[in-house]
């Protein structure tokens, strides 16, 4: 098999940044082979992608990458899926967003419908082509960006955590679309930590350290969310009062079909509970209806005995996202810690107390006077959630908290909700993409899949 | 003619992608927040505070030196295309009119958008120009004269008003943003 | 959207009642041809009596007479003209049909541009509503009712403008990242799909 790309000690550093997220890397791509990177969140897969695409700027960058497209043939191609297809779906209907690429390759109108046919045969979604993508699920959404690459003839296909997007049953087309190019001999490139069922495809492993190498190998991905000792409860949960009543929920959306419907449950003052589904099935939008954000279309909400009205709930309800970027505003930690707790009317002795707390509970007392928008991605986090815990909520909503965090910042992260959980008491709902990831910390498991919301 | 004009005009100064449809947003909110925030407060010039804000913020938190005309220029496309356009292709003249007075100040004056004063002064200054474009639009259907000059001048000073405090409010966004490090 | 433009222009031009009345003919014509979904005939019918009103009542101030009315209703209906043909355009026209109208007045560059960043809008939008939510509950004066006091406004450009134009940048760049990850920029021009 012939070599496909090839990179020679490759370095990458993000501009501004103090150290390279790629290390002198040498890699070798051979046609039909399928390649499986791997390493912890931040390691550097994804700058590792958009290298082979040649999607780097090169000021940035140092080493030797050779492909075929060097040497002059211009029909080699590298197709590349990042991570979340929302924001890689660019057209309105299904047979337009595969025609993209074509479009771009300046390929006649007249002979795209035939090809997009065939891409989306190859994917397995079978869907018209002026088929809206709005109404595709996640799973086929993923596809259907495999098939607008695949509609391009791709040589070397690379695809950034697939598994995450990927329902079992969308994985296991994938199997079949993956295996059958590696047989007409395409490369394919799977940056994964949780390969699943695309197991069997992988032919070879590389592992990325932090320090930004490459080495042979497969990096092990702890099996769960980073679980402390966890002090004794106090006291006993069944016995506490019910913070939020739950009855036959349902929320439509804009769609003709529920997003999910028939959700009841209770939780109880102190209890920890995990809400899982893939990306899409509705986890974000069941947190807004039960803030009161959005109206469901039937069944009831009760949170501290009364209808969720979000004024009503300040101070006692905290939000955290999952990007800490859509929070942040101010022009140093210490102020944007404060900023909740001068809204909500505490007298500024016992501000700067509570301020105190929140730094050190986070453990960011040393970055109380640095810009909060010049920190690390974790760091960030970190300052986020101090701001939320300062006022003191009775109960705290979590988006998706340990996205994007490394193995250290998640211990970080869960150690504050650990503490603030079995010491002060406070109830905490929150949702993770990975049913696999249930912290020991949690009292209850509630799971959406199929449109429907019930206990695990 | 009209696309090779555009073509080269926007051939010479080559945006990056990103840069482009950061613009493209400012365009399209600039067209679309009033109707989505239902601002339908019927006073004139109300959609200026809008309008005015996203120009400035176009040319402020990007490094091209055309950023407020390319943007008037998508906002205007876009409002024809969305079915906006009060005033039918003539809103891109209108867009345009107020989006070169800004990138025209901000060449020369380059701390603009650290100062409210000089930011108030350009969101009144580019306004303005709704003065001209009100009066050309209604001589063109043959207005009276001197209904078309009071019309045109009521809607200019409604428009300079709320212009005015849209710009009033670009400087703090613009601090901002270059103190995260987000813009240079 | 040729058609839009001829019927647009020549509202324009349309000085005397007959020409007008023919005018709204061909425009009432197109309309029940096309039968554009999601009319808000309220929402048209405000804008125009509002219109109206004005120009009218500086017609009668400036004539002294309630002869202004007929010339200011003309001329208001003129203007009505001017802008209903591109919104009978737009709510009958598809996204690729819009883009295909658009690559033929502007490079292909800056229509994929636009037609991208209206698509995106109501993502950006949830975006900016998330970013809303948050703030209220972290205890931010930024209710509508809490708005009803100007002291409050400086809240929502530093707590929900400032980081929605953050975002909007972000959001910006994921979208260039996934169109070039496609050979957007390959070459200069483009190809249309010929579909919807």
């Amino acid at each position: 098999m012939g070599v496909l790309v090839q990179l020679k000690n490759f370095s990458y550093a993000y501009p501004e940044a103090q150290t390279p997220v790629l290390n002198d890397v040498s890699l070798e791509i051979e046609a039909g082979r399928c390649y499986c990177l791997t390493g912890p969140t931040g390691s550097g897969k994804t700058t590792l992608a958009l290298a082979l695409k040649g999607l780097l700027e090169k000021d940035d960058s140092s080493g030797e990458i050779l492909c075929p497209r060097q040497s002059g043939r211009a029909d080699f191609r590298i197709g590349l899926v990042l991570q979340n297809p929302e924001t890689q779906l660019l057209a309105t209907t299904v047979g337009a967003e595969v025609a993209f690429g074509l479009e771009n390759l300046c390929i006649d109108p007249a002979a795209m419908p035939d090809r997009v046919a065939a891409a989306l045969s190859l994917a397995d979604l079978r869907k018209p082509l002026d088929y809206p993508v709005a109404r595709l699920s996640m799973g086929q959404k993923y596809r259907l960006l495999v098939a607008a690459l695949l509609v391009m003839k791709p040589h070397l296909l690379i695809l950034d955590e697939p598994a995450a997007q990927l329902d079992p049953e969308g994985l296991a087309a994938l199997h079949q679309t993956l295996s059958d190019l590696k047989a007409t001999g395409v490369a394919v490139v799977l940056c994964e930590h949780h390969p699943g069922p695309l197991l069997e495809l992988i032919d070879q492993f590389w592992q990325l350290d932090e320090d930004g190498g490459l080495s042979d190998g497969r990096w092990q991905a702890p099996g769960q969310v980073p679980n402390l000792r966890l002090p004794e409860m106090t006291s006993d949960l069944s016995e506490a009062p019910v913070l939020l009543e739950v009855r036959d929920l349902a929320f439509m959306g804009h769609g003709e079909e529920a997003v999910w419907d028939g959700a009841s449950f209770d939780i109880r003052r102190g209890q920890c509970v995990v809400v899982t589904g893939l990306n899409g099935t509705g986890k974000t939008t069941l947190l807004r209806v039960l803030a009161g954000f959005l109206k469901p279309s039937s069944g009831s909400v009760r949170i501290f005995n009364a209808e969720p009205v979000p004024q009503l709930l300040r101070g006692r309800l905290g939000c955290l996202f999952q990007n800490p970027h859509k929070q942040i505003f101010e022009n140093t930690v210490r102020e944007e810690i404060a900023f909740p707790l001068k809204r909500l009317g505490w007298p500024p002795d016992q501000r700067a107390a509570r301020i105190e707390e929140a730094l050190s509970f986070c453990g960011i007392e040393s970055l109380s006077d640095d810009s909060p928008h010049k920190l690390s991605y974790g760091q960030k986090h970190l300052v986020a959630m101090a701001s939320v815990l300062a006022p003191a909520p009775e109960m705290l909503f979590l988006d998706d908290p340990f996205a994007g965090l490394d193995c250290a910042r998640q211990e970080d992260v869960m150690q504050v909700l650990t503490r603030w959980n079995r010491e002060r008491g406070v109830t905490l709902l929150w949702t993770s993409h990975d049913p696999g990831q249930i912290p020991a910390l949690a009292d209850g498991h509630l799971h959406i899949e199929g449109g429907r919301i019930g206990w695990r | 003619m009209a696309k090779s004009f555009v073509g080269r005009f926007s051939d010479s100064f080559r945006l990056p992608l990103k840069d482009a449809l950061f613009l493209g947003f400012c365009a399209v909110f600039a067209v679309l927040v009033r109707v989505v925030l239902r601002l339908h407060l019927h006073i004139s010039g109300h959609a200026m505070i809008i309008k005015i804000f996203f120009l400035m913020l176009g040319r402020g938190s990007t490094p091209c030196r055309y950023g407020a005309s390319f943007t008037a220029l998508l906002a205007g496309t876009a409002a024809m295309f969305l079915g906006f356009a009060k005033a039918g292709p003539l809103i891109i003249v209108k867009y345009l009119m107020a989006g070169v007075v800004i990138d025209l100040a901000a060449f020369f004056l380059p701390a603009m958008f650290g100062s409210y004063v000089l930011c108030a002064l350009v969101a009144g200054v580019a306004s303005s120009t709704k003065f001209f474009s009100a009066y050309a639009i209604n001589a063109l259907v043959g207005m009276d004269p001197v209904v078309n000059l009071q019309r045109s001048l009521l809607e200019a000073a409604g428009a300079i008003t709320f212009g005015i405090a849209g710009g009033l409010m670009v400087p703090m966004v613009i601090c901002r943003l270059k103190a995260y490090g987000v813009i240079r | 959207m040729l058609l839009a433009l001829t019927l647009s222009c020549l509202a324009f031009v349309a000085r005397t009642g007959v020409f007008l009345g023919a005018l709204t003919a061909v425009n009432a014509l197109v309309f029940l041809l096309l039968r554009p979904q999601g009319v808000s005939w309220w929402r048209q019918g405000r804008y125009f009596l509002f219109q109206s009103s004005i120009i009218v009542a500086l017609y009668i101030i400036r004539f002294g007479s309630l002869a202004g009315i007929w010339d200011g209703l003309l001329i208001s209906w003129q203007l009505f003209l001017a802008f209903w043909p591109s919104m009978v355009f737009a709510k009958t026209t598809s996204q690729a049909k819009i883009v295909r109208a658009m690559n033929r007045i502007m490079p292909s560059r800056m229509s994929f541009v636009l037609a991208t960043c209206i698509k995106f809008a109501p993502h950006l939008l949830e975006e900016v509503q998330d970013i809303y939510e948050g703030q209220v509950l972290r205890g931010a004066r930024i209710l509508p009712r809490d708005l009803i006091k100007p002291w409050n406004w400086p809240d929502v450009v530093r707590c929900v403008i400032v980081p929605a134009v953050v975002q909007g940048m972000a959001l910006a760049g994921n979208i260039a990242l996934a169109a070039r990850a496609r050979d957007f920029g390959l070459y200069s021009k483009r190809t249309c799909w010929p579909g919807e």
